[in-house]
């Protein structure tokens, strides 16, 4: 058996073996590009740790109850039927437009969401948001 | 005195308007819902959410525990409400079954949340271009060069269980949920709507729900087993 072929049943066995109280989910697949060269005696990366995906997003120093970064403790607002240019307020502050925000990730708490639109009355919601859950907002 | 009291009706006005409207409206009228009975003092429509109107509804996650009901009261003057002036009724049983506080819900559902595991599966493939080895790397050493592919899955189980302040956060929003779309408490001249939750499994029987208005007279609305 190859490697590969042992590797993807060691998975399996992994997954079943879960006790059937767990939640199971499956993450969307993933594709990764690496490239490394090496021209001189010093080693540039750890061979142990190296990972295409290992490369995070940036954190920035500035704190807003949104982020464009999702986390352990925060919950994920998904906006529907809204307009790449609308412009959205979370608790009447603005936090971009639609087209950036189609995920937004908060920490839990409630929310009043609103959406402007040009040439459309404001549609305004009121979000509940719990840690690790989705909340799918039609407008 | 006079901008005294200008500025004084300015606050009171600028604080009502601040108020929230009502998170849950009722319908058009009592009879769009699955049910309706009246007393002398109001029209009560009444349907009981499936599981899944459950699920979209809600963020917290009620699970198979609780019974709930939209309830539309529509008042014929004004009239004195709270949510507990309703119960519900199995048919399989004489016994009452009270409304559930959103608090205790709250804190019942937040406990179950923490239990068992999340279990993620990613499946990932991976290609890395090496145009010359590292002399530092035991295993690969100098005879890794060109494309190599790397595929398999990675699976990550964690506990359900949030830290401390993650958790009470999301008490608070249960919280928060639960009450504002609950059926209002005080005196309502108009229609109002709102839920109201029994903790007892929706798969248990059928059930009625009771109205009990201040004057003691009763109403039954029978509802029925909401389609899954």
């Amino acid at each position: 058996m190859s490697a590969k072929k042992l590797l993807l049943l060691a998975s399996l066995v992994s997954v079943l073996a879960v006790p059937s109280f767990a939640g199971l989910r499956f993450g969307g697949v993933g594709i990764g590009f690496g490239y490394t060269h090496f021209s001189g005696p010093y080693c540039c990366y750890d061979p142990y740790t190296f990972d295409a995906f290992a490369y995070g997003g940036y954190y920035g120093g500035w704190y807003a109850p949104w982020s464009y970064q999702p986390g352990p403790n925060k919950g994920t607002v998904k906006l529907k039927n809204v307009g790449n240019t609308s412009e959205i307020y979370i608790n009447q502050a603005y936090a971009g437009v639609a087209k950036d925000l189609k995920n937004i990730y908060l920490d839990p708490g409630v929310y009043d969401l609103e959406v402007r639109t040009n040439g459309k009355e404001p549609a305004q919601k009121r979000v509940y948001v719990l840690s690790g859950k989705t909340v799918k907002l039609e407008f | 005195m006079h901008r005294v009291l200008a500025l004084l009706l300015a606050i009171l006005v600028s604080s009502a308007v601040a108020q929230h409207a009502p998170v849950v409206k009722p319908r058009a009228q009592a009879k769009d819902y699955q049910a309706v009975s009246e007393n002398a003092n109001a029209t009560i429509g009444a349907a009981q959410l499936s599981r899944k109107q459950v699920r979209k509804t809600f963020v917290s996650n009620m699970r198979k525990d609780y019974v709930v009901i939209e309830v539309g009261v529509y008042p014929k003057n004004g009239l004195k409400l709270s949510p507990s002036d309703f119960a519900l009724r199995p048919a399989n049983s004489d016994k009452p079954i009270a409304p559930a506080d959103p608090k205790i819900m709250a804190s019942q559902i937040s406990e179950k949340d923490q239990k068992g595991t999340d279990v993620a599966v990613y499946p990932y493939e991976t290609i890395t271009y090496s145009t010359g080895g590292d002399p530092y790397d035991p295993y690969y050493g100098n005879s890794r060069h060109g494309v190599s592919t790397a595929t398999g899955v990675n699976v990550v189980t964690k506990p359900n269980r949030r830290d401390p302040k993650t958790r009470a956060a999301d008490a608070d929003a249960m919280i928060a949920e639960l009450t504002e779309k609950s059926l209002p408490e005080g005196e309502v001249s108009k229609p109002v709507g709102g839920y109201l939750y029994f903790p007892v499994n929706p798969a248990e029987a059928v059930f009625a729900l009771e109205y009990t208005s201040t004057d003691g007279t009763k109403v039954l609305i029978p509802l029925s087993r909401p389609a899954e």
